[in-house]
């Protein structure tokens, strides 16, 4: 199937919903995201079938043009595995809005939704470095206008704005990034660019004599632009601000599958590079090991301090996004399976987590955890999925994040015995600030009135499902590693195939 | 020429860092937004720089001929069109990033009556 359908059809609807909201009710615009979010996933679920059935990544060449002429979409099965985890968190996300949000702006909130869905799936379906900025773009754009949804608040305002700042500093040198590597290799397609470093026959363009300078200039650039996306320390700063100010269910989104794109960036420049030029992406391995590990160790410190329940589980994404990091960094098999099945893991454990946060959140219309004290009582079904979401996120068995925890733990022990104190010691820091949260949502005596206080039937459903998807996601782990994990691993550390179907891709 | 070159990238290069030391250094919101508009216009000005090539009596990049020897003449006499391609998108996406943050920017000062970040920063909240 054609791999371009997936982010096409949240693309076109989105650019709709502001025309034909004006014919249908605040109910129409919600059945309509979560219509538009449905039909993605089935067309996602079936090309998630194809691309794992197919031994080469499936190929869609805009306008027949041959690959280093024409955008070339190219699906991979990690590619397609982060779209499937996409494109059903967005969906399921849909659903708790229509619960979560007020009347006001609901179809603005609902453009940039799908906005954000297109340039996502985008993001890990497209087969060429310039496409993949202007998607870094669409999704960048969309999530600052989601940030700033409350803006009357103020403060969301500010936080989105200092978002907008420090990520479009970031895309903009990562575009500085293509240029330089278009005057190094004389392509952005990233088979081609592939191609070239191996010396495997590519059509159209030569490369220039003496591209290593220019190119370690370019994956300079691009480090730091993607450390910027995936919010590695230092430029994890404009996170907890921006991803607390959001709506919750956006913060799910941001928190769980925007940040995954950097580092989805960091995997795909590494494996392509790998062939050729070992110095380069052995330094910005080394460097992504390094920042990863004090990422992980200083967000977890601060989760500890904080007293705001949004920005806990904010602080989580940084912790999180550290480990990840780390894994990429290794670049070995077992480095790259932790490192995507943690990101899966984690997109699902900490929506869930956001969502849950999100309900107490609605109703007692604050976000200290001082003044959420108590709730938990009133709200079992909430308290209960919460839980599971943060022994899941903890990483305690028989929870999915347990399972990614084991495979980085042994991919970190190949490396260093250092890596894995680290991960343990973050990894015991946010239980201590999980509990902390419990112990006032929970055990303390409210401080106000919490009688209206009561479980919501939607929200509750949605985050049943997802607690449940976490508790199997751990009991089938070792299926889901054979079937999924390992399949997507090997073929994207298999170059040379990915080389392979874009030179089939285009006109015969 | 090669004078006119080197002032070229010496001026990009000196004002991607002015804009830098805007938008890390300054408080006030205005300030940032047009230092990032600066940054990313020199980034765009290096883009197309990249892309050009010092040539004598050059065509613009527009295939006209259909033929063998159209091609030719173009691939002798223009610059090289796509990264102005790239520039182009680059400059769109940026004129929407740039109305977003003064929209938040318009907005913040009517809600706070201010635009200095360090005070803003204070009222976190």
């Amino acid at each position: 199937m054609n791999p371009l359908i997936v982010p096409a059809i949240p693309m076109a609807f989105a650019f709709l919903l502001p025309f034909t909201s004006k014919f249908m009710g605040r109910k129409g615009v919600h059945l309509y995201a979560i219509a538009v979010t449905l039909l993605t996933l089935i067309f996602n679920v079936k090309l998630f079938v194809d691309v794992y059935s197919s031994t080469i990544p499936l190929t869609y060449a805009f306008g027949n043009w041959k690959a280093p002429v024409g955008i070339l979409y190219e699906a991979d099965r990690l590619g397609v595995l982060l779209a499937m985890t996409t494109s059903f968190l967005m969906f399921v996300i849909a659903i708790y809005s229509t619960r979560y949000l007020g009347d006001d702006g609901i179809e603005w909130y609902h453009t940039l939704y799908l906005g954000l869905e297109a340039g996502l799936l985008g993001i890990f379906l497209t087969g060429d470095a310039f496409n993949l900025f202007v998607m870094l773009e669409v999704a960048a754009v969309a999530s600052y206008g989601l940030v700033m949804f409350y803006t009357e608040e103020g403060y969301p305002a500010y936080a989105g704005l200092r978002y907008a700042i420090i990520s479009s500093v970031g895309t903009t040198l990562y575009f500085l990034a293509l240029a330089i590597i278009y005057k190094a290799l004389g392509t952005v397609n990233f088979a081609d660019i592939a191609a070239k470093l191996r010396g495997i026959p590519f059509p159209i363009s030569q490369p220039s004599t003496n591209f290593l300078p220019l190119l370690a200039l370019a994956m300079a650039l691009t480090t730091w632009a993607f450390t910027i996306k995936s919010a590695i320390m230092p430029n994890h700063f404009w996170l907890p601000g921006a991803h607390s100010a959001a709506p919750s269910p956006v913060s799910a989104v941001l928190s769980g599958l925007v940040v995954n794109a950097g580092l989805y960036g960091f995997m795909r420049f590494l494996t392509l590079m790998d062939g050729g030029l070992q110095k380069i992406t052995g330094t910005i391995s080394t460097i992504l090991i390094v920042l990863g590990a004090i990422s992980a160790l200083l967000a977890s410190i601060a989760m500890i301090l904080q007293d705001d329940a949004k920005r806990i589980v904010a602080y989580s994404t940084i912790l999180n996004m550290g480990y990840i990091a780390i894994a990429v960094g290794i670049g070995t098999f077992a480095g790259l399976r932790g490192a995507v099945f943690h990101m899966v893991n984690h997109a699902v454990a900490k929506a869930l987590l956001f969502l849950a946060v999100g309900v107490f959140i609605h109703s007692a219309g604050t976000r200290k955890i001082s003044e959420l004290a108590g709730l938990g009582r009133k709200m079992p079904l909430t308290t209960l999925t919460m839980g599971i979401a943060t022994i899941t996120l903890v990483g305690l068995p028989p929870t999915n994040v347990f399972f990614s925890k084991l495979t980085l733990y042994g991919a970190y022990l190949e490396k260093s015995v250092l890596l894995v104190i680290v991960l343990i010691v973050s990894s015991l820091f946010a239980l201590a600030s999980y509990m902390r949260m419990f112990y006032w949502l929970w055990v303390r005596k409210p401080a106000r009135d919490v009688d209206g206080a009561k479980d919501d039937p939607i929200m509750g459903a949605v985050l049943l499902m997802l607690a449940l998807l976490c508790v199997a996601g751990g009991i089938l782990s070792p299926l889901i590693l054979e079937k999924l994990i390992d399949p997507a691993v090997s073929q994207l550390m298999n170059v040379e195939g990915y080389i392979k179907a874009a030179l089939l891709a285009g006109v015969k | 020429m090669s004078f006119w070159i080197s002032l070229l990238v010496v001026s990009i290069v000196v004002t991607v860092l002015i804009a830098l030391y805007g938008i890390a250094v300054r408080p006030n919101l205005v300030k940032k937004v047009i230092c990032l508009v600066m940054f990313s216009d020199m980034i765009n000005v290096a883009v197309i720089f990249i892309g050009y090539r010092n040539i004598s009596n050059p065509v613009p990049p527009v295939l006209t001929d259909y033929s063998a020897r159209g091609v030719e003449m173009l691939v002798s006499h223009a610059v090289d069109p796509l990264p102005q391609a790239f520039t182009i998108t680059a400059i769109v996406i940026g004129l929407a990033v740039t109305v977003l943050m003064s929209y938040g920017v318009i907005h913040i000062n009517r809600k706070y009556g201010t635009v200095d970040a360090r005070k803003l920063a204070r009222w976190e909240e």
